[in-house]
């Protein structure tokens, strides 16, 4: 079924019988990877992430008889994601007291010779981005990495354009300095 | 503007909002200020790895769609697990066959033992002499009088509890009968009728037991044990009966959630279904309580191997081997450690793998591994024999068809393993990979079978090959196999966009479809293009690589032709 469109597939989803798995799974096929992609990013834990993309079809499943068929799926899917991706944070908060970060310990001040090769420099400022606030994160993964368009992120954030352009702002502002403190952008003494 | 304004607005660059005057503002900025050019490059060069996208490339959507099939299926009320439907159940016949001949017995023949009660044809209790069921010697029969049958039209669904009751009112008023006629014939034979009487009626009430235990058994009513439970749900999960297994497992869980047996079981079937997250989920609840289960660490010791922890996965099954030297999960799992080591020790996994055999040869698993152990050392005869047997236990391993067919191929019998890789895809449709190893073998059988080498044979290969595109588009060998068959056809702009696909893909022999790329070109007279290619793939591919020669010679061709035009 891979060769049906979103619309189609939904309204086969809709009418519940039996090859609304099948075309739920192209709905899959085609999203998963987005999905997965943005939870990584936001969680940085791969298997958190992959509970965060199970979450999202399921609810996404659940909640395609509300679905606007008219517009387009892939905000909608981000949306249940991003959804999936803070309530995982919210227990992962409540699990551990404090913010999760990742597999490893992103508080951890920067050591110098961990900057020696280009993998270990890519983990700093996976952990720098990691740092920042979600909502901040979010706008940055979902403009940056994704490269969706403002209109789109502010629909999955529910908020209007401006404000997602001043979190844009922002998230830039912080993470750069953020990835100064970590010693990958060279702070303005040292120029 | 000073340069700290400048260097903030760099990553807004990156998230492409910034506007037209203040982009051009700082892109006169950073043409004259050295440092501030270098923060751009360390902030750009940031942005960029947050880009990587490698994770998710290793991504398997697969993995995780048992799982979301088995909730959304939840939703749409199909359940797996959750609806228990009552299916028609099959008649009960009893006495239908006789104890001798085994041939059908109509009822009314029938003639049954005065001991055992098995049934005979009279024909047959008399040219035996006795009775023919094992131990017993009974030389008397008798025939039930004034009993009544059901017919296998007469039953119903709805009557599921009725018929059981109705049988074993059947079986117990048979037993009486029998015991009256039984104490008959016995005082016929002079034998103490008292003795024989309290006798028949213990063999009555032992056989009345044992036939209400089938009957348990053949009607899929609730309330049966939950050992008996647990069995039939290993027995289905064995047949891969996944949802009949599951409703068991999730009846005894809902009488006692946190039921060893039967958590441990639903992390077994998970992990057969590829959902890791559910069994590990199961598996930590019984650890939580008995942290020396056997079969939980076995389980364990299995999911951690899937998700590359080795050293954790090796712990786990030597926990799991000291606690229950007759377990034969944690043997399957240390031996799988063993052969799929960098430097893979194949004594130690032979040694495991066998006890895993000894101790439980009817999971077919075990066997499949047998055969991949002995088709590392290629041992091919019993690498077959090992599979053989594994598909004789489970029809449904299509991965043993595949690795049976690698063997096949390999000793020339292109037949048989086109038919082994024809039930891997009736097994696994939906598997790229399958199709793209028949394209392969379709492949060698045209160029080395014997087959009629015409151009329409190649359509099937083609077909193969498209479809495993199709099914999984990150498979580089098919887009390079697809673009030689594009240009042996003369399409040149189709070949050319497969072998491109090839080499976007990066595969690990990436030189390969370098080197067709390059004769492609050559034959196309793109000289610079052609020599490119052909240069690269010069400098990667071993001399023994079969178009090695022909790329050299190419090569050579087109440098002087394109000195001859200078």
């Amino acid at each position: 079924m891979t060769h049906i469109s979103d619309s189609q597939a939904v309204e086969i989803c809709r009418s519940g019988g039996e090859d609304a798995p099948d075309a739920f799974k192209s709905i899959y096929d085609r999203y998963a990877r987005n999905v997965f992609g943005y939870s990584q990013k936001m969680l940085g834990n791969r298997s958190l992430a992959e509970d965060a993309v199970q979450e999202t079809f399921t609810k996404l499943f659940r909640s395609l008889a509300h679905y606007d068929s008219q517009r387009p799926l892939k905000p909608y899917i981000l949306k249940i994601a991003h959804n999936a991706v803070l309530d995982c944070l919210k227990r992962q908060k409540h699990l551990k007291g404090q913010q999760p970060l990742g597999d490893d310990q992103a508080s951890q001040e920067p050591d110098a010779r961990a900057l020696a090769t280009k993998a270990e420099t890519k983990k700093e400022v996976e952990k720098a981005l990691l740092a920042l606030a979600p909502e901040h994160r979010s706008v940055l993964v979902l403009r940056h990495v994704r490269a969706l368009k403002v209109q789109e992120i502010a629909e999955i954030h529910g908020c209007s354009d401006r404000a997602i352009r001043n979190r844009m702002n922002i998230a830039a502002g912080l993470l750069e300095r953020e990835l100064r403190r970590r010693g990958i952008v060279s702070s303005e003494g040292q120029i | 503007m000073n340069c700290g304004q400048f260097q903030s607005s760099l990553g807004l660059v990156q998230l492409d909002i910034l506007k037209e005057s203040e982009r051009s503002d700082l892109d006169a900025h950073l043409k004259v200020c050295g440092a501030c050019q270098l923060v751009s490059d360390e902030v750009n060069s940031a942005y960029e790895m947050l880009r990587d996208m490698s994770d998710e490339q290793a991504f398997k959507p697969d993995s995780l769609w048992a799982g979301i099939k088995m909730n959304i299926k939840k939703d749409v009320g199909v359940t797996d697990t959750a609806t228990v439907t009552i299916q028609p159940t099959k008649p009960i016949l009893i006495a239908l066959s006789c104890s001798y001949c085994h041939d059908s017995l109509a009822r009314g023949e029938a003639r049954y033992c005065a001991s055992c009660l098995a049934p005979h044809h009279s024909d047959c209790f008399r040219s035996h002499g006795h009775c023919s069921a094992m131990g017993c010697e009974e030389t008397l029969t008798v025939k039930p009088q004034g009993i009544e049958i059901s017919t296998p039209g007469q039953r119903s669904r709805t009557t599921t509890r009725g018929s059981r009751k109705f049988v074993l009112a059947m079986i117990i008023s048979m037993g009486v009968s029998t015991l009256g006629l039984v104490g008959h014939q016995l005082i016929q034979s002079q034998r103490s009728a008292q003795v024989m009487q309290e006798e028949a009626l213990l063999e009555a009430h032992s056989r009345v037991r044992e036939l209400e235990g089938q009957v348990e058994a053949a009607l899929p009513i609730k309330g049966l044990s939950r050992e008996a439970r647990l069995a039939r749900a290993e027995l289905n999960r064995l047949k891969r009966n996944y949802t009949e297994a599951l409703k068991d497992v999730e009846v005894i869980l809902k009488n006692a959630e946190n039921d060893p047996g039967a958590l441990v079981l639903r992390a077994h079937v998970l992990l057969d279904l590829n959902h890791t997250d559910g069994t590990m989920r199961d598996l930590r609840k019984v650890l939580a309580s008995d942290k020396d289960n056997a079969m939980a660490l076995g389980l364990r010791s299995h999911v951690k191997l899937l998700n590359g922890d080795r050293v954790g996965s090796l712990a786990d099954s030597n926990a799991a081997i000291e606690i229950d030297l007759d377990g034969y999960y944690p043997y399957r799992v240390r031996g799988e450690i063993r052969l799929t080591a960098e430097e893979a020790d194949l004594v130690g996994a032979e040694d495991d793998f066998r006890n895993a055999v000894r101790l439980a040869p009817q999971i077919s698993d075990n066997h499949y591994w047998y055969g991949r152990l002995l088709q590392e050392k290629d041992d091919k005869e019993g690498a077959l024999r090992a599979y053989a047997q594994c598909l004789d236990l489970d029809k449904k391993n299509w991965r043993a068809y595949c690795n049976r067919d690698t063997i096949r191929r390999l000793l020339h019998d292109y037949d048989n393993a086109l038919r082994d890789l024809d039930k891997a895809i009736a097994l696994q449709p939906k598997n790229g990979h399958i199709f793209l190893q028949r394209s392969k073998i379709r492949w060698v059988r045209l160029r080395k079978g014997g087959i009629d080498y015409r151009e329409a044979q190649w359509d099937d290969v083609m077909s193969d090959l498209n479809e495993s595109i199709r099914l999984q588009p990150y498979l580089p060998d098919a887009y390079g196999r697809r673009g030689f068959i594009h240009r042996r056809r003369k399409k040149f702009k189709e070949a050319l966009s497969d072998y491109n696909r090839a080499i976007n893909l990066e595969p690990e022999d990436v030189y390969v479809w370098y080197g067709y790329r390059g004769l492609l070109y050559a034959e196309y007279n793109e000289s610079k293009k052609g020599i490119e290619d052909l240069t690269q793939y010069l400098e990667s591919a071993p001399s023994t690589h079969q178009i090695f020669n022909r790329v050299q010679k190419e090569r050579s061709r087109l440098r002087r032709e394109i000195e001859k035009r200078e």
